[in-house]
């Protein structure tokens, strides 16, 4: 089975013809799309009228206005144009973990092949980056319709391994990335929380719209192990003995406090959290998030 | 050292090495698990984990507890105290009191199993022998199963012997003793009368152990003998049996008293006051002379062996009488009261003083001298044999005998004849058998005497006495001899007109008559009787009949047989002859030593029902239900 039909099965594909995702915060494009763009430039609606300032082109002056004003304006129009979308998607060991059958990268990228498949059919652009430790892909962003083989084949080729560095892939695409655009990323966060939070800013500051999905499992949630173990981390190969049932009560406290505040952060910075566990479909759990969100405008 | 009542139980716990078995499997076995981060397992605080790891150790730690406790508990594990033997090595001596009185309920058994107990806390290298207050069972030996034998047959006696003799042969066994330390164990129910002799005796070569058989809350009334009223009871005429019983205890108690003799039984309920003895009378009427035998027997207790006593008489069906007397009238009125016809049960032969050298005096129970001054030497010689052949004699005087010399060893014989005037008899001793059925029923001194010889008495006993002081009737103390200081002459007296004169006589006669020996034995002694003239003698005794070959007696030639071995109360019979053997009644007094007088003396008491051990059983679950109770505890923490 080719990649693309292994991520975007046709159930899926049918939910997502129905629903589009649309930039909240404004974003820069040169093509026609959805999203609306902060420039007033040419377009095929009126915005408003400025008075002409020197430099503007004469083109753009409104001679009628003038000639009942003997003032110069110039009128600007809403021109929607074209989304860059950018997938950060992680690839680090921690990614393999599966209790349920679904390790949280393959969830990832079906995640990542669905988001690619919705924003190329809204002739948005799409670019595609793996990281773990560091950056691992980038596929810079089109959208044309070939360029989805291009992303799921990449996807498909994905490996976890390796230790997490959010902080400092999402540092380097933030200077990377100049215009302004949407940045998904598809990770379980499993990281320093300060350094990720910080990161994420940087896009913000950099005036990109930030969505971050991060996918968990149901045990990295609810830590529903029995029995004493020796657990071995994915990333670092440490190992601890411990029962879980004596630890279970705090670190279901310890984490939830952890992404709790996570996801106070983002809040406070206008980063749209979103938490998805690998139990759930993900197509169920895209969808869902796409409604609430269409439906919060 | 350390015992188990249930050993099977403490195998089991072995099973408390369970949770560490498992302990250890699971940490073999445990899973490994890849997670995605241990970032918030790090995060738990390390005081947690410490917390958690101690938590686990000491929930290990108490699970083997409780498991270790449990079964331990129920093998019911006890510690042996540090009694005489328990773990050194000891040469000791066990003396078992085997006197009647520890067959008391379970006394005996508890003093065979506390023996037993005590050899099985002996080291292998320890020797033990074992007396009884009269007999060596076994010399010292390391032969546990030897011992342990020789106690299996061994059962309490019915002799009343005290340990005089134990603690005499112990230190003797122990002279030969292979270890430097030695110790006494007795045995005992802690009877005073038992262990008199250990106070006494106290400085053995050895460490003396007492240990208490005995039982502290104890009562007992006992037969302590049987008597007539009549000295020779006589046939178809009823004689009063007086039994004594008594009590030793504290409390009074009613019991119930039964005659059992010649095919008929009689019972009478008797209360008897604490501490006490009481007497009870049967009539009882021999119809036939001959042998009789008969029980006494109270309802029994807690010490049945002296509930019962055992009595044995011969009844003759007359009694021969040899009277001797030259003046008609110094034997007239004798003859007359004794045998007033020919069917009476005096049989009476009347000889002058010649005619008694012709007489064969061993056909006569009785001889009766009535006024002896022409008796030869010759004649008393013949009198003092037939004396110390067992036969009885009466001597009436009137005036001193013509040989003195047989009556001088019995007193003096002083002149002077009353000659004027008259006395009477003023003091009597109504005890003994010839004056007791007189006693408030007869006025003994009516009769005058005119005339009697005056005898001070040296090796006779008063039984009577004149007005003026002088003694009327005197009992010889090695003889069965009366001796009457006034014969039955009317011109010296008119006692042979009064009423009193043939009951006297009588009372008198029959006495003179008993049986030369005695019927009744206690337990333990030698019956000796007359060997038969051919042949062996049969013997019956409660235990079973045998015969026994006769013996010779020492410095005569007649033969005779001591029968020895009456070890068992009853009824023994030795040829035509009937015996009563009976218990010594004082072994029945139960009355202990005061432990702190024991203990003065430098003895160790060991009480019988005190534990010899210290039970762990409920200290150990005790604890295994502590350890349960922290495990729970841990689980909620």
């Amino acid at each position: 089975m080719d990649s693309y039909h292994r991520y975007l099965k046709p159930e899926v594909i049918a939910k997502l013809k129905r629903i589009d995702l649309k930039a909240r915060l404004v974003v820069e494009g040169f093509l026609t799309g959805l999203h609306k763009s902060p420039f007033k430039g040419f377009s095929v609606e009126f915005a408003e009228y400025r008075s002409y300032l020197p430099g503007d082109e004469l083109k753009r002056v409104d001679w009628k206005v003038y000639a009942k004003t003997d003032r110069f304006y110039i009128r600007e129009y809403e021109e929607e144009t074209n989304l860059k979308a950018y997938l950060l998607l992680d690839c680090s060991g921690s990614m393999a973990y599966a209790s349920a059958g679904v390790s949280k990268l393959e969830y990832a990228s079906c995640l990542a092949a669905a988001l690619s498949y919705l924003l190329l059919k809204q002739k948005d652009s799409v670019g595609l980056v793996t990281f773990a430790h560091r950056l691992e892909n980038y596929i810079p962003p089109r959208s044309t319709p070939a360029h989805l083989r291009v992303l799921l084949h990449t996807i498909d080729r994905l490996r976890p391994a390796g230790t997490t560095n959010v902080a400092q892939t999402f540092h380097m695409l933030a200077e990377r990335i100049k215009r302004r655009g949407l940045i998904v990323v598809l990770s379980d966060l499993l990281d320093d929380r300060e350094q990720v939070v910080n990161a994420l800013r940087h896009f913000r500051h950099r005036k990109h719209e930030v969505i971050v999905f991060q996918i968990l499992d149901p045990n990295e949630r609810h830590f529903l192990f029995k029995g004493p173990a020796v657990f071995r981390d994915l990333e670092t190969q440490r190992e601890l003995i411990l029962d879980p049932r004596a630890v279970r009560r705090e670190y279901q406290s310890s984490f939830a406090q952890f992404f709790d505040e996570f996801r106070r952060r983002c809040g406070e910075s206008m980063i749209d959290f979103h938490s998805v566990t690998s139990d759930t479909p993900f197509d169920r759990a895209l969808l869902a998030y796409l409604e609430k969100r269409r439906r919060l405008g | 050292m350390i015992g188990f009542l249930l050993p099977k139980f403490a195998w089991l716990a072995l099973l408390a090495l369970s949770p560490i078995a498992i302990h250890l499997l699971n940490r073999l076995r445990l899973q490994r698990i890849d997670f995605s981060s241990l970032q918030f397992l790090r995060e738990v605080r390390r005081e947690r984990f410490n917390w958690l790891r101690l938590k686990e150790l000491l929930l290990l730690i108490v699970r083997t507890a409780v498991l270790l406790f449990l079964f331990l508990g129920l093998s019911r594990p006890f510690v042996r105290l540090d009694r005489p033997g328990t773990r050194r090595e000891v040469s000791t001596v066990l003396i078992l009191d085997d006197s009647y009185s520890m067959r008391y309920g379970t006394t005996w058994e508890r003093a065979l199993d506390a023996a037993r107990n005590y050899l099985n806390q002996l080291t292998a290298t320890s020797e033990a022998a074992i007396l009884t207050t009269t007999t060596q069972i076994s010399g010292l030996s390391r032969n546990r199963q030897q011992l342990m034998t020789a106690l299996d047959s061994l059962t309490a006696g019915w002799q009343a012997h005290d340990l005089s003799w134990a603690l005499e042969r112990a230190p003797q066994l122990l002279a030969d003793a292979l270890l430097p330390r030695q110790e006494i164990v007795i045995f005992t129910d802690l009877q005073q009368r038992s262990l008199a002799p250990l106070i006494r005796n106290r400085n053995l070569p050895a460490t003396i152990f007492v240990r208490d058989c005995g039982t502290q809350d104890w009562k007992n009334c006992a037969v302590t003998g049987v008597t007539f009223r009549e000295p020779l009871p006589e046939p178809q005429r009823p004689t009063r049996l007086v039994a004594r019983i008594r009590n030793y205890g504290t409390q009074a108690e009613n019991r119930t008293l039964t005659l059992q003799s010649s095919g008929t039984v009689e019972t009478q309920p008797v209360r008897i006051p604490p501490n006490s003895e009481t007497r009870v009378e049967f009539e009882k009427e021999f119809s036939q002379p001959g042998q009789h035998t008969g029980t006494v027997s109270l309802d029994q207790d807690s010490l049945p062996c002296d509930d019962q006593y055992f009595f044995a008489l011969s009844i003759p069906r007359r009694l021969p009488v040899l009277l001797i007397g030259d003046d008609p009238n110094d034997v007239h009125y004798l003859a007359r009261a004794l045998a007033p016809d020919s069917e009476g049960f005096f049989a009476v032969t009347v000889r002058n003083s010649p005619g008694l050298k012709a007489a064969d005096l061993n056909q006569f129970k009785v001889i009766g001298i009535a006024n002896p001054a022409r008796l030869t030497l010759l004649d008393w010689q013949r009198i003092e044999q037939y004396l110390r052949q067992g036969g009885g004699v009466f001597i009436a005087l009137a005036r001193e005998p013509a040989e003195e010399g047989f009556l001088a060893r019995y007193g003096r014989i002083s002149t002077g004849v009353r000659t004027s005037g008259f006395v009477t008899v003023s003091r009597v001793n109504y005890q003994h058998p010839i004056f007791q059925v007189f006693e408030h029923r007869a006025d003994v001194s009516i009769p005058r005497f005119f005339s009697h010889v005056r005898f001070e008495p040296i090796n006779a006993d008063v039984l009577s006495s004149f007005s003026d002081g002088s003694p009327y009737l005197l009992e010889s103390r090695t003889e069965r001899m009366i001796i009457a200081t006034c014969d039955f002459n009317p011109s010296r007296t008119d006692l042979v007109f009064r009423a009193l004169f043939v009951p006297l006589l009588h009372r008198i006669f029959t006495y003179l008559g008993q049986e030369p020996f005695t019927r009744n034995y206690p337990v333990g002694d030698t019956i000796t009787v007359p060997a038969p003239p051919v042949g062996l003698l049969r013997v019956r005794t409660p235990e079973g009949e045998f015969n026994i070959a006769a013996a010779s007696e020492e410095r005569s030639d007649r033969r005779s047989v001591k029968f020895r071995d009456t070890r068992v109360p009853g009824i023994y019979q030795l040829g035509a002859d009937n015996f009563a053997v009976n218990v010594r009644s004082e072994e029945g007094d139960l009355t202990r030593f005061a432990e702190s007088d024991l203990s003065r003396n430098g003895i160790t008491i060991l009480k019988d029902h005190a534990p010899a051990t210290n039970d762990l059983t409920q200290l150990l679950l005790t604890l295994a239900a502590l350890f349960l109770i922290a495990e729970i505890l841990l689980l909620v923490l």
